[in-house]
Protein backbone atom coordinates (compact mmCIF):
# COMPACT_ATOMS: atom_id res chain seq x y z
CA UNK A 1 0.00 0.00 0.00
CA UNK A 2 1.10 3.53 -0.74
CA UNK A 3 2.46 4.84 2.63
CA UNK A 4 0.38 7.99 2.22
CA UNK A 5 -2.77 5.89 1.97
CA UNK A 6 -2.07 4.27 5.33
CA UNK A 7 -4.26 5.72 8.04
CA UNK A 8 -4.04 5.89 11.80
CA UNK A 9 -7.15 4.74 13.61
CA UNK A 10 -7.67 5.09 17.36
CA UNK A 11 -9.95 2.33 18.60
CA UNK A 12 -11.65 3.14 21.94
CA UNK A 13 -12.85 -0.26 23.11
CA UNK A 14 -12.43 -2.12 26.39
CA UNK A 15 -13.06 -5.58 24.93
CA UNK A 16 -10.37 -5.35 22.26
CA UNK A 17 -8.53 -8.48 23.52
CA UNK A 18 -11.70 -10.53 22.94
CA UNK A 19 -12.71 -9.02 19.62
CA UNK A 20 -9.26 -8.14 18.26
CA UNK A 21 -9.71 -9.97 14.92
CA UNK A 22 -12.43 -7.53 13.89
CA UNK A 23 -9.73 -5.02 12.86
CA UNK A 24 -7.41 -7.57 11.19
CA UNK A 25 -8.48 -6.69 7.62
CA UNK A 26 -7.78 -3.02 8.36
CA UNK A 27 -4.33 -3.85 9.75
CA UNK A 28 -3.57 -6.14 6.82
CA UNK A 29 -4.43 -3.27 4.53
CA UNK A 30 -1.61 -1.36 6.21
CA UNK A 31 -3.56 0.91 8.53
CA UNK A 32 -2.29 1.41 12.06
CA UNK A 33 -4.84 0.70 14.79
CA UNK A 34 -4.03 2.10 18.22
CA UNK A 35 -6.04 0.66 21.10
CA UNK A 36 -7.44 2.72 23.98
CA UNK A 37 -9.43 0.94 26.66
CA UNK A 38 -11.15 3.54 28.79
CA UNK A 39 -12.65 7.02 28.53
CA UNK A 40 -10.01 8.36 30.93
CA UNK A 41 -7.21 6.97 28.77
CA UNK A 42 -8.82 8.59 25.73
CA UNK A 43 -8.89 11.97 27.46
CA UNK A 44 -5.21 11.54 28.32
CA UNK A 45 -4.48 11.16 24.60
CA UNK A 46 -6.32 14.15 23.21
CA UNK A 47 -3.54 15.07 20.83
CA UNK A 48 -3.55 11.59 19.34
CA UNK A 49 -7.33 11.83 18.91
CA UNK A 50 -7.02 15.20 17.27
CA UNK A 51 -4.36 14.14 14.77
CA UNK A 52 -5.42 10.58 13.92
CA UNK A 53 -7.43 9.90 10.79
CA UNK A 54 -10.41 8.21 12.41
CA UNK A 55 -11.76 7.27 15.84
CA UNK A 56 -13.52 3.93 16.21
CA UNK A 57 -15.67 4.21 19.33
CA UNK A 58 -17.67 1.85 21.51
CA UNK A 59 -20.48 3.49 23.46
CA UNK A 60 -20.07 1.08 26.38
CA UNK A 61 -16.55 1.79 27.57
CA UNK A 62 -15.67 2.05 31.25
CA UNK A 63 -14.90 5.43 32.73
CA UNK A 64 -11.43 4.25 33.69
CA UNK A 65 -11.40 4.25 37.49
CA UNK A 66 -12.25 1.10 39.42
CA UNK A 67 -12.94 -2.15 37.53
CA UNK A 68 -16.48 -2.43 36.21
CA UNK A 69 -17.13 1.30 36.54
CA UNK A 70 -19.46 1.55 33.60
CA UNK A 71 -21.72 4.54 33.56
CA UNK A 72 -24.52 4.59 31.06
CA UNK A 73 -23.23 5.34 27.57
CA UNK A 74 -19.86 6.68 28.71
CA UNK A 75 -18.73 6.62 25.08
CA UNK A 76 -21.52 9.02 24.13
CA UNK A 77 -20.50 11.47 26.88
CA UNK A 78 -16.87 11.11 25.87
CA UNK A 79 -17.70 11.94 22.26
CA UNK A 80 -19.75 14.95 23.33
CA UNK A 81 -16.80 16.19 25.34
CA UNK A 82 -14.36 15.65 22.48
CA UNK A 83 -16.59 17.55 20.09
CA UNK A 84 -17.89 20.34 22.30
CA UNK A 85 -15.16 20.93 24.87
CA UNK A 86 -12.06 20.03 22.93
CA UNK A 87 -13.29 20.86 19.40
CA UNK A 88 -11.96 17.61 17.99
CA UNK A 89 -13.29 17.17 14.49
CA UNK A 90 -11.75 13.78 13.68
CA UNK A 91 -14.22 11.49 11.85
CA UNK A 92 -15.83 9.01 14.23
CA UNK A 93 -17.33 5.61 13.49
CA UNK A 94 -19.35 4.12 16.33
CA UNK A 95 -19.17 0.36 16.75
CA UNK A 96 -21.38 -0.84 19.56
CA UNK A 97 -24.07 -3.26 20.71
CA UNK A 98 -26.29 -0.21 20.96
CA UNK A 99 -30.02 -0.61 20.40
CA UNK A 100 -31.41 2.50 22.05
CA UNK A 101 -32.84 4.77 19.39
CA UNK A 102 -32.61 7.87 21.59
CA UNK A 103 -28.86 7.41 21.98
CA UNK A 104 -28.73 6.79 18.24
CA UNK A 105 -30.30 10.24 17.68
CA UNK A 106 -27.85 11.88 20.11
CA UNK A 107 -24.93 10.31 18.26
CA UNK A 108 -26.10 11.63 14.92
CA UNK A 109 -26.15 15.13 16.37
CA UNK A 110 -22.45 14.70 17.24
CA UNK A 111 -21.49 14.31 13.61
CA UNK A 112 -20.56 10.63 13.53
CA UNK A 113 -19.74 9.21 10.13
CA UNK A 114 -21.42 5.84 10.73
CA UNK A 115 -23.12 3.89 13.51
CA UNK A 116 -22.39 0.19 13.21
CA UNK A 117 -23.99 -2.46 15.31
CA UNK A 118 -21.94 -5.23 16.90
CA UNK A 119 -21.45 -8.00 16.07
CA UNK A 120 -20.10 -7.07 12.67
CA UNK A 121 -17.98 -8.98 10.19
CA UNK A 122 -14.39 -7.71 9.87
CA UNK A 123 -14.89 -7.30 6.11
CA UNK A 124 -17.96 -5.10 6.73
CA UNK A 125 -16.08 -2.99 9.27
CA UNK A 126 -13.23 -2.47 6.80
CA UNK A 127 -15.67 -1.26 4.12
CA UNK A 128 -17.43 1.11 6.54
CA UNK A 129 -14.17 2.53 7.92
CA UNK A 130 -12.67 3.04 4.48
CA UNK A 131 -15.85 4.76 3.34
CA UNK A 132 -15.64 7.08 6.33
CA UNK A 133 -11.98 7.74 5.47
CA UNK A 134 -12.88 8.49 1.86
CA UNK A 135 -10.83 5.59 0.54
CA UNK A 136 -12.26 3.85 -2.55
CA UNK B 1 -48.80 -9.29 23.62
CA UNK B 2 -47.14 -11.76 25.97
CA UNK B 3 -49.14 -13.60 28.57
CA UNK B 4 -47.33 -11.64 31.25
CA UNK B 5 -48.31 -8.32 29.70
CA UNK B 6 -51.86 -9.50 29.24
CA UNK B 7 -52.11 -10.50 32.92
CA UNK B 8 -50.68 -7.17 34.02
CA UNK B 9 -53.21 -5.24 31.96
CA UNK B 10 -56.03 -7.36 33.42
CA UNK B 11 -54.85 -6.48 36.92
CA UNK B 12 -54.56 -2.81 35.96
CA UNK B 13 -58.14 -2.82 34.69
CA UNK B 14 -59.36 -4.51 37.84
CA UNK B 15 -57.71 -1.93 40.10
CA UNK B 16 -59.02 0.91 37.97
CA UNK B 17 -62.51 -0.58 38.10
CA UNK B 18 -62.41 -0.91 41.88
CA UNK B 19 -61.48 2.75 42.11
CA UNK B 20 -64.20 3.74 39.64
CA UNK B 21 -66.79 1.71 41.53
CA UNK B 22 -65.92 3.39 44.84
CA UNK B 23 -65.72 6.93 43.52
CA UNK B 24 -67.99 6.82 40.45
CA UNK B 25 -65.23 8.67 38.62
CA UNK B 26 -63.68 7.56 35.34
CA UNK B 27 -60.00 6.72 35.68
CA UNK B 28 -57.35 5.78 33.15
CA UNK B 29 -53.67 4.84 33.28
CA UNK B 30 -51.65 6.53 30.55
CA UNK B 31 -48.43 4.74 29.57
CA UNK B 32 -45.78 7.28 28.53
CA UNK B 33 -43.87 4.90 26.22
CA UNK B 34 -46.74 3.27 24.37
CA UNK B 35 -49.02 6.33 24.49
CA UNK B 36 -51.89 4.03 25.34
CA UNK B 37 -54.42 4.67 28.07
CA UNK B 38 -55.85 1.67 29.87
CA UNK B 39 -59.40 1.94 31.18
CA UNK B 40 -61.41 -0.63 33.03
CA UNK B 41 -64.84 -1.61 31.75
CA UNK B 42 -66.56 0.12 34.66
CA UNK B 43 -64.38 3.22 34.23
CA UNK B 44 -65.64 3.62 30.70
CA UNK B 45 -69.21 3.58 31.95
CA UNK B 46 -68.40 6.45 34.31
CA UNK B 47 -67.49 8.83 31.49
CA UNK B 48 -69.36 12.11 31.64
CA UNK B 49 -72.06 12.56 28.96
CA UNK B 50 -70.29 15.86 28.17
CA UNK B 51 -67.08 13.95 27.35
CA UNK B 52 -68.92 11.51 25.13
CA UNK B 53 -70.45 14.39 23.18
CA UNK B 54 -67.07 16.09 22.77
CA UNK B 55 -65.53 12.90 21.41
CA UNK B 56 -68.35 12.50 18.90
CA UNK B 57 -67.56 15.82 17.26
CA UNK B 58 -65.52 15.63 14.00
CA UNK B 59 -61.91 15.09 15.09
CA UNK B 60 -63.08 15.16 18.69
CA UNK B 61 -61.54 11.86 19.66
CA UNK B 62 -58.13 12.82 18.31
CA UNK B 63 -58.28 16.17 20.12
CA UNK B 64 -59.16 14.50 23.42
CA UNK B 65 -56.39 11.91 23.03
CA UNK B 66 -53.82 14.56 22.21
CA UNK B 67 -54.90 16.75 25.11
CA UNK B 68 -54.81 13.77 27.48
CA UNK B 69 -51.31 12.84 26.31
CA UNK B 70 -50.00 16.36 26.77
CA UNK B 71 -51.43 16.72 30.28
CA UNK B 72 -50.25 13.26 31.32
CA UNK B 73 -46.69 13.93 30.15
CA UNK B 74 -46.59 17.45 31.61
CA UNK B 75 -47.72 16.48 35.11
CA UNK B 76 -44.73 16.76 37.42
CA UNK B 77 -46.58 15.98 40.65
CA UNK B 78 -50.16 15.19 41.68
CA UNK B 79 -52.23 18.10 40.46
CA UNK B 80 -55.53 19.19 39.01
CA UNK B 81 -55.35 19.67 35.25
CA UNK B 82 -57.96 21.35 33.08
CA UNK B 83 -58.79 19.59 29.85
CA UNK B 84 -59.20 21.35 26.52
CA UNK B 85 -63.00 21.22 26.82
CA UNK B 86 -63.31 22.53 30.38
CA UNK B 87 -63.35 19.59 32.80
CA UNK B 88 -60.82 18.85 35.52
CA UNK B 89 -58.82 15.66 35.93
CA UNK B 90 -56.55 14.82 38.79
CA UNK B 91 -53.20 13.77 37.28
CA UNK B 92 -50.89 11.62 39.37
CA UNK B 93 -47.57 10.94 37.61
CA UNK B 94 -45.66 7.75 38.38
CA UNK B 95 -41.87 7.92 38.25
CA UNK B 96 -39.45 4.99 38.24
CA UNK B 97 -35.69 5.61 38.46
CA UNK B 98 -36.35 9.32 38.04
CA UNK B 99 -38.24 8.81 34.80
CA UNK B 100 -41.94 9.40 34.17
CA UNK B 101 -43.42 6.04 33.12
CA UNK B 102 -47.18 6.55 33.49
CA UNK B 103 -49.82 8.96 34.72
CA UNK B 104 -53.12 8.22 36.40
CA UNK B 105 -55.84 10.53 35.20
CA UNK B 106 -59.20 10.59 36.93
CA UNK B 107 -62.16 12.83 37.42
CA UNK B 108 -63.75 14.54 34.43
CA UNK B 109 -65.33 16.93 36.90
CA UNK B 110 -66.04 20.50 37.73
CA UNK B 111 -64.75 21.80 41.02
CA UNK B 112 -67.06 23.51 43.52
CA UNK B 113 -64.75 26.47 43.89
CA UNK B 114 -65.58 29.84 42.36
CA UNK B 115 -62.19 30.61 40.85
CA UNK B 116 -61.49 27.12 39.59
CA UNK B 117 -64.95 26.79 38.10
CA UNK B 118 -64.66 30.17 36.37
CA UNK B 119 -61.55 28.88 34.62
CA UNK B 120 -63.40 25.76 33.58
CA UNK B 121 -66.33 27.72 32.18
CA UNK B 122 -64.00 29.99 30.23
CA UNK B 123 -62.19 26.96 28.77
CA UNK B 124 -65.54 25.40 27.82
CA UNK B 125 -66.58 28.57 25.96
CA UNK B 126 -63.22 28.75 24.17
CA UNK B 127 -63.66 25.15 23.12
CA UNK B 128 -67.08 25.86 21.63
CA UNK B 129 -65.75 28.88 19.76
CA UNK B 130 -62.89 26.84 18.26
CA UNK B 131 -64.94 23.82 17.30
CA UNK B 132 -68.00 25.73 16.06
CA UNK B 133 -70.47 22.87 16.45
CA UNK B 134 -73.98 23.13 15.00
CA UNK B 135 -76.64 24.88 17.05
CA UNK B 136 -78.10 21.58 18.24
CA UNK B 137 -74.69 20.21 19.14
CA UNK B 138 -73.83 23.43 20.95
CA UNK B 139 -76.99 23.30 22.99
CA UNK B 140 -76.40 19.68 23.90
CA UNK B 141 -72.81 20.42 24.88
CA UNK B 142 -73.77 23.40 27.05
CA UNK B 143 -76.45 21.41 28.77
CA UNK B 144 -74.17 18.44 29.40
CA UNK B 145 -71.44 20.74 30.72
CA UNK B 146 -73.82 22.43 33.13
CA UNK B 147 -74.86 19.00 34.44
CA UNK B 148 -71.33 17.65 34.84
CA UNK B 149 -70.66 16.54 38.39
CA UNK B 150 -69.08 19.14 40.60
CA UNK B 151 -66.97 18.09 43.58
CA UNK B 152 -65.71 20.11 46.53
CA UNK B 153 -61.93 20.38 46.47
CA UNK B 154 -61.78 18.91 49.98
CA UNK B 155 -63.38 15.73 48.75
CA UNK B 156 -60.86 15.47 45.96
CA UNK B 157 -57.98 15.91 48.37
CA UNK B 158 -59.26 13.87 51.30
CA UNK B 159 -61.31 11.08 49.82
CA UNK B 160 -60.22 10.39 46.32
CA UNK B 161 -56.45 10.45 46.56
CA UNK B 162 -55.95 7.61 49.02
CA UNK B 163 -56.92 4.84 46.62
CA UNK B 164 -55.19 6.62 43.79
CA UNK B 165 -51.90 6.32 45.65
CA UNK B 166 -52.50 2.58 46.15
CA UNK B 167 -52.75 2.10 42.41
CA UNK B 168 -49.68 4.28 41.96
CA UNK B 169 -47.67 2.16 44.38
CA UNK B 170 -48.71 -1.10 42.72
CA UNK B 171 -47.81 0.19 39.27
CA UNK B 172 -44.47 1.49 40.54
CA UNK B 173 -43.55 -1.93 42.00
CA UNK B 174 -44.61 -3.70 38.82
CA UNK B 175 -42.66 -1.37 36.51
CA UNK B 176 -39.57 -1.44 38.74
CA UNK B 177 -39.43 -5.23 38.70
CA UNK B 178 -39.98 -5.33 34.93
CA UNK B 179 -37.18 -2.85 34.42
CA UNK B 180 -34.87 -4.86 36.64
CA UNK B 181 -35.62 -7.96 34.58
CA UNK B 182 -35.05 -6.03 31.35
CA UNK B 183 -31.69 -4.79 32.63
CA UNK B 184 -30.64 -8.31 33.52
CA UNK B 185 -31.57 -9.53 30.06
CA UNK B 186 -29.70 -6.62 28.49
CA UNK B 187 -26.60 -7.43 30.54
CA UNK B 188 -26.66 -11.08 29.50
CA UNK B 189 -27.25 -10.34 25.83
CA UNK B 190 -24.56 -7.67 25.89
CA UNK B 191 -22.06 -10.19 27.25
CA UNK B 192 -23.13 -12.79 24.69
CA UNK B 193 -22.73 -10.27 21.89
CA UNK B 194 -19.19 -9.42 22.87
CA UNK B 195 -18.08 -13.05 22.73
CA UNK B 196 -20.11 -13.57 19.61
CA UNK B 197 -18.27 -10.65 18.02
CA UNK B 198 -15.01 -12.42 18.74
CA UNK B 199 -16.35 -15.67 17.31
CA UNK B 200 -17.70 -14.03 14.15
CA UNK B 201 -14.50 -12.11 13.56
CA UNK B 202 -12.32 -15.20 13.99
CA UNK B 203 -14.63 -17.28 11.78
CA UNK B 204 -14.48 -14.80 8.93
CA UNK B 205 -10.72 -14.35 9.17
CA UNK B 206 -10.38 -18.15 9.12
CA UNK B 207 -12.52 -18.33 5.96
CA UNK B 208 -10.49 -15.59 4.29
CA UNK B 209 -7.19 -17.27 5.19
CA UNK B 210 -8.31 -20.75 4.12
CA UNK B 211 -9.42 -19.39 0.73
CA UNK B 212 -5.79 -18.53 0.08
CA UNK B 213 -4.64 -22.08 0.83
CA UNK B 214 -5.25 -23.58 -2.60
CA UNK B 215 -3.81 -26.96 -1.64
CA UNK B 216 -6.29 -27.39 1.15
CA UNK B 217 -9.20 -29.74 0.58
CA UNK B 218 -12.42 -27.99 -0.39
CA UNK B 219 -14.33 -29.64 2.49
CA UNK B 220 -12.19 -27.75 5.05
CA UNK B 221 -13.04 -24.42 3.44
CA UNK B 222 -16.72 -25.37 3.37
CA UNK B 223 -16.62 -26.38 7.02
CA UNK B 224 -15.12 -23.01 7.90
CA UNK B 225 -17.96 -21.31 6.01
CA UNK B 226 -20.51 -23.37 7.91
CA UNK B 227 -18.90 -22.23 11.18
CA UNK B 228 -19.29 -18.64 9.99
CA UNK B 229 -22.91 -19.20 8.97
CA UNK B 230 -23.68 -20.78 12.33
CA UNK B 231 -22.13 -17.80 14.09
CA UNK B 232 -24.22 -15.45 11.92
CA UNK B 233 -27.40 -17.37 12.76
CA UNK B 234 -26.49 -17.30 16.45
CA UNK B 235 -25.99 -13.56 16.17
CA UNK B 236 -29.57 -13.07 14.98
CA UNK B 237 -30.96 -15.24 17.77
CA UNK B 238 -28.96 -13.41 20.44
CA UNK B 239 -29.97 -10.01 19.07
CA UNK B 240 -33.59 -11.02 18.91
CA UNK B 241 -33.66 -12.63 22.35
CA UNK B 242 -33.23 -9.53 24.48
CA UNK B 243 -35.20 -7.33 22.11
CA UNK B 244 -38.09 -9.70 21.82
CA UNK B 245 -38.72 -10.12 25.52
CA UNK B 246 -39.47 -6.44 25.78
CA UNK B 247 -43.02 -5.17 25.41
CA UNK B 248 -44.29 -3.96 22.10
CA UNK B 249 -43.52 -0.25 21.69
CA UNK B 250 -45.14 1.30 18.68
CA UNK B 251 -43.64 4.26 16.88
CA UNK B 252 -43.28 5.36 13.23
CA UNK B 253 -40.69 3.12 11.62
CA UNK B 254 -39.16 3.13 8.17
CA UNK B 255 -39.86 -0.14 6.36
CA UNK B 256 -36.81 0.50 4.25
CA UNK B 257 -34.56 0.50 7.33
CA UNK B 258 -36.04 -2.79 8.47
CA UNK B 259 -35.58 -4.45 5.10
CA UNK B 260 -32.06 -3.08 4.68
CA UNK B 261 -31.08 -4.39 8.10
CA UNK B 262 -32.27 -7.90 7.16
CA UNK B 263 -30.28 -7.69 3.96
CA UNK B 264 -27.18 -6.57 5.85
CA UNK B 265 -27.47 -9.39 8.36
CA UNK B 266 -27.93 -12.20 5.82
CA UNK B 267 -25.98 -10.85 2.86
CA UNK B 268 -22.83 -12.78 3.66
CA UNK B 269 -24.66 -16.10 3.90
CA UNK B 270 -26.48 -15.33 0.66
CA UNK B 271 -23.21 -14.46 -1.07
CA UNK B 272 -21.65 -17.73 -0.02
CA UNK B 273 -24.57 -19.59 -1.56
CA UNK B 274 -24.30 -17.62 -4.79
CA UNK B 275 -27.56 -15.79 -4.13
CA UNK B 276 -28.14 -12.11 -4.79
CA UNK B 277 -30.47 -10.25 -2.43
CA UNK B 278 -32.43 -7.60 -4.31
CA UNK B 279 -34.51 -4.88 -2.68
CA UNK B 280 -37.06 -2.72 -4.49
CA UNK B 281 -39.41 -0.73 -2.28
CA UNK B 282 -41.72 1.74 -3.93
CA UNK B 283 -42.22 5.08 -2.26
CA UNK B 284 -45.61 6.30 -1.11
CA UNK B 285 -46.42 9.67 -2.67
CA UNK B 286 -42.73 10.25 -3.13
CA UNK B 287 -41.85 9.36 0.47
CA UNK B 288 -40.29 6.25 1.99
CA UNK B 289 -42.93 3.83 3.32
CA UNK B 290 -43.49 4.24 7.04
CA UNK B 291 -45.44 1.96 9.37
CA UNK B 292 -46.51 2.21 12.98
CA UNK B 293 -44.48 -0.65 14.39
CA UNK B 294 -42.71 -2.14 17.34
CA UNK B 295 -39.40 -2.11 15.54
CA UNK B 296 -37.62 -4.95 17.26
CA UNK B 297 -40.56 -7.29 16.77
CA UNK B 298 -41.22 -6.39 13.16
CA UNK B 299 -37.49 -6.69 12.45
CA UNK B 300 -37.58 -10.19 13.91
CA UNK B 301 -40.44 -11.17 11.61
CA UNK B 302 -38.77 -9.81 8.47
CA UNK B 303 -35.45 -11.41 9.47
CA UNK B 304 -37.27 -14.73 9.60
CA UNK B 305 -38.77 -14.35 6.12
CA UNK B 306 -35.53 -13.19 4.52
CA UNK B 307 -33.43 -15.88 6.18
CA UNK B 308 -35.90 -18.58 5.16
CA UNK B 309 -35.84 -17.30 1.58
CA UNK B 310 -32.04 -17.60 1.50
CA UNK B 311 -31.94 -20.88 3.41
CA UNK B 312 -34.45 -22.60 1.18
CA UNK B 313 -33.09 -21.27 -2.10
CA UNK B 314 -31.25 -23.60 -4.37
CA UNK B 315 -27.63 -22.53 -4.54
CA UNK B 316 -26.65 -20.34 -7.46
CA UNK B 317 -23.87 -20.77 -9.96
CA UNK B 318 -22.38 -18.95 -12.93
CA UNK B 319 -24.93 -20.47 -15.31
CA UNK B 320 -27.76 -20.39 -12.80
CA UNK B 321 -28.30 -16.93 -11.32
CA UNK B 322 -30.26 -17.10 -8.11
CA UNK B 323 -31.82 -14.24 -6.24
CA UNK B 324 -34.03 -13.40 -3.31
CA UNK B 325 -36.26 -10.47 -4.12
CA UNK B 326 -37.72 -8.18 -1.45
CA UNK B 327 -40.25 -5.89 -3.10
CA UNK B 328 -42.82 -3.48 -1.77
CA UNK B 329 -45.62 -1.28 -3.07
CA UNK B 330 -48.71 0.47 -1.73
CA UNK B 331 -51.93 -1.56 -1.95
CA UNK B 332 -54.83 0.60 -0.80
CA UNK B 333 -54.46 1.30 2.91
CA UNK B 334 -51.76 -1.32 3.21
CA UNK B 335 -48.17 -1.59 2.15
CA UNK B 336 -47.52 -4.90 0.44
CA UNK B 337 -44.10 -6.37 1.14
CA UNK B 338 -43.11 -9.60 -0.61
CA UNK B 339 -40.12 -11.87 -0.09
CA UNK B 340 -39.57 -14.17 -3.04
CA UNK B 341 -37.09 -16.96 -3.82
CA UNK B 342 -36.40 -19.85 -6.18
CA UNK B 343 -35.95 -23.05 -4.28
CA UNK B 344 -37.38 -25.88 -2.31
CA UNK B 345 -41.04 -24.85 -2.48
CA UNK B 346 -44.17 -25.49 -0.42
CA UNK B 347 -47.13 -27.65 -1.43
CA UNK B 348 -50.54 -25.90 -1.47
CA UNK B 349 -52.01 -28.16 1.20
CA UNK B 350 -49.29 -26.92 3.55
CA UNK B 351 -49.91 -23.19 3.14
CA UNK B 352 -51.78 -22.94 6.46
CA UNK B 353 -49.79 -25.62 8.27
CA UNK B 354 -46.41 -23.89 7.94
CA UNK B 355 -47.72 -21.09 10.15
CA UNK B 356 -48.47 -23.57 12.91
CA UNK B 357 -45.78 -24.19 15.46
CA UNK B 358 -43.46 -27.14 14.96
CA UNK B 359 -44.45 -27.92 11.35
CA UNK B 360 -41.86 -27.99 8.61
CA UNK B 361 -42.75 -28.23 4.94
CA UNK B 362 -42.28 -31.74 3.65
CA UNK B 363 -39.87 -30.51 0.98
CA UNK B 364 -37.69 -28.71 3.54
CA UNK B 365 -37.01 -31.42 6.04
CA UNK B 366 -33.44 -32.43 5.38
CA UNK B 367 -30.23 -32.17 7.30
CA UNK B 368 -28.81 -29.29 5.26
CA UNK B 369 -31.59 -26.87 6.06
CA UNK B 370 -32.24 -27.29 9.74
CA UNK B 371 -35.05 -25.39 11.32
CA UNK B 372 -37.43 -25.94 14.22
CA UNK B 373 -40.56 -24.95 12.29
CA UNK B 374 -41.47 -22.21 14.77
CA UNK B 375 -40.21 -19.10 13.03
CA UNK B 376 -43.18 -18.58 10.73
CA UNK B 377 -45.71 -18.99 13.50
CA UNK B 378 -43.95 -16.26 15.45
CA UNK B 379 -43.64 -14.06 12.36
CA UNK B 380 -47.37 -14.40 11.71
CA UNK B 381 -48.22 -13.47 15.30
CA UNK B 382 -46.00 -10.40 15.10
CA UNK B 383 -47.54 -9.27 11.83
CA UNK B 384 -51.06 -9.76 13.15
CA UNK B 385 -50.12 -7.75 16.23
CA UNK B 386 -49.28 -4.98 13.76
CA UNK B 387 -52.81 -5.29 12.32
CA UNK B 388 -51.35 -6.90 9.20
CA UNK B 389 -51.62 -10.20 7.31
CA UNK B 390 -49.22 -12.69 5.79
CA UNK B 391 -49.84 -15.01 2.86
CA UNK B 392 -47.78 -17.53 0.91
CA UNK B 393 -47.79 -18.95 -2.58
CA UNK B 394 -45.38 -21.40 -4.18
CA UNK B 395 -45.46 -22.01 -7.94
CA UNK B 396 -43.77 -24.93 -9.64
CA UNK B 397 -41.38 -23.58 -12.28
CA UNK B 398 -40.08 -27.03 -13.25
CA UNK B 399 -36.49 -26.71 -11.98
CA UNK B 400 -37.48 -24.93 -8.79
CA UNK B 401 -40.44 -23.41 -7.00
CA UNK B 402 -41.02 -19.65 -7.02
CA UNK B 403 -42.16 -19.05 -3.44
CA UNK B 404 -43.53 -15.71 -2.30
CA UNK B 405 -44.37 -14.64 1.22
CA UNK B 406 -46.47 -11.47 1.13
CA UNK B 407 -46.97 -9.26 4.16
CA UNK B 408 -49.66 -6.57 4.26
CA UNK B 409 -49.07 -3.82 6.81
CA UNK B 410 -51.18 -0.71 7.38
CA UNK B 411 -48.89 2.14 6.53
CA UNK B 412 -48.73 5.70 7.86
CA UNK B 413 -50.27 8.08 5.41
CA UNK B 414 -47.96 10.94 4.42
CA UNK B 415 -48.38 14.09 6.63
CA UNK B 416 -51.55 16.07 6.20
CA UNK B 417 -53.80 13.10 5.69
CA UNK B 418 -53.83 11.68 9.23
CA UNK B 419 -56.99 13.33 10.55
CA UNK B 420 -58.97 12.62 7.42
CA UNK B 421 -58.12 8.95 7.06
CA UNK B 422 -57.35 7.93 10.60
CA UNK B 423 -53.78 6.70 10.68
CA UNK B 424 -52.84 3.62 12.66
CA UNK B 425 -51.26 5.81 15.34
CA UNK B 426 -54.53 7.60 15.85
CA UNK B 427 -56.36 4.28 15.97
CA UNK B 428 -53.92 3.11 18.56
CA UNK B 429 -54.67 6.10 20.78
CA UNK B 430 -58.42 5.91 20.43
CA UNK B 431 -60.46 5.54 23.58
CA UNK B 432 -60.46 1.73 23.78
CA UNK B 433 -59.92 -1.03 26.20
CA UNK B 434 -56.10 -0.97 26.23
Amino acid sequence: MDPQARKTIVWIEDDSPIIAPVVVPLEREGHHVERVRTAKEALDKLEALRTCDLILLDIFVPVGGAPGDFGRYVGLHLLRRLRETHAIKTPVVVLSVLTNSRVHDDLEKLDVSAILRKPILPSQLKVAVEQALGID
Amino acid sequence: MSERESTNIDIQRLLLDIYAARTRLPIGLFDVETHRTVFGDYSLECFEPYCRLVRRLPGGNALCERDQRQRAKAASHGELTLCHAGLYDYALPIHVDGQLVATLLCGEMRIADRELDALAVARHEQFLQRQQPSIDEQNALRQAFSRAKSLPIERVNNELLGDLHSIERWYYRLTSSQRALTRQIEDVTHELQIWLQGLLARAEILCIDLERERDLRREYREEAREVLNSALALDVIVQSFGDFLRSYRFAPVSLRSIVNESRRVYEEEAKQRGIEVRVELESVDGRPPMVEASKVHLQHAIHNLVHNAIKYSFAGGFDRPRWVQIAGSPAGQYYQLSVQNFGVGIDPDEYDKIFEGGYQGRRTVDEYRPGGGRGLRLAKRIIERHHGQIRVSSIDQKSAFLTTFTVFLPFIQPAGEEDAHGSPSEEDHRLDRG
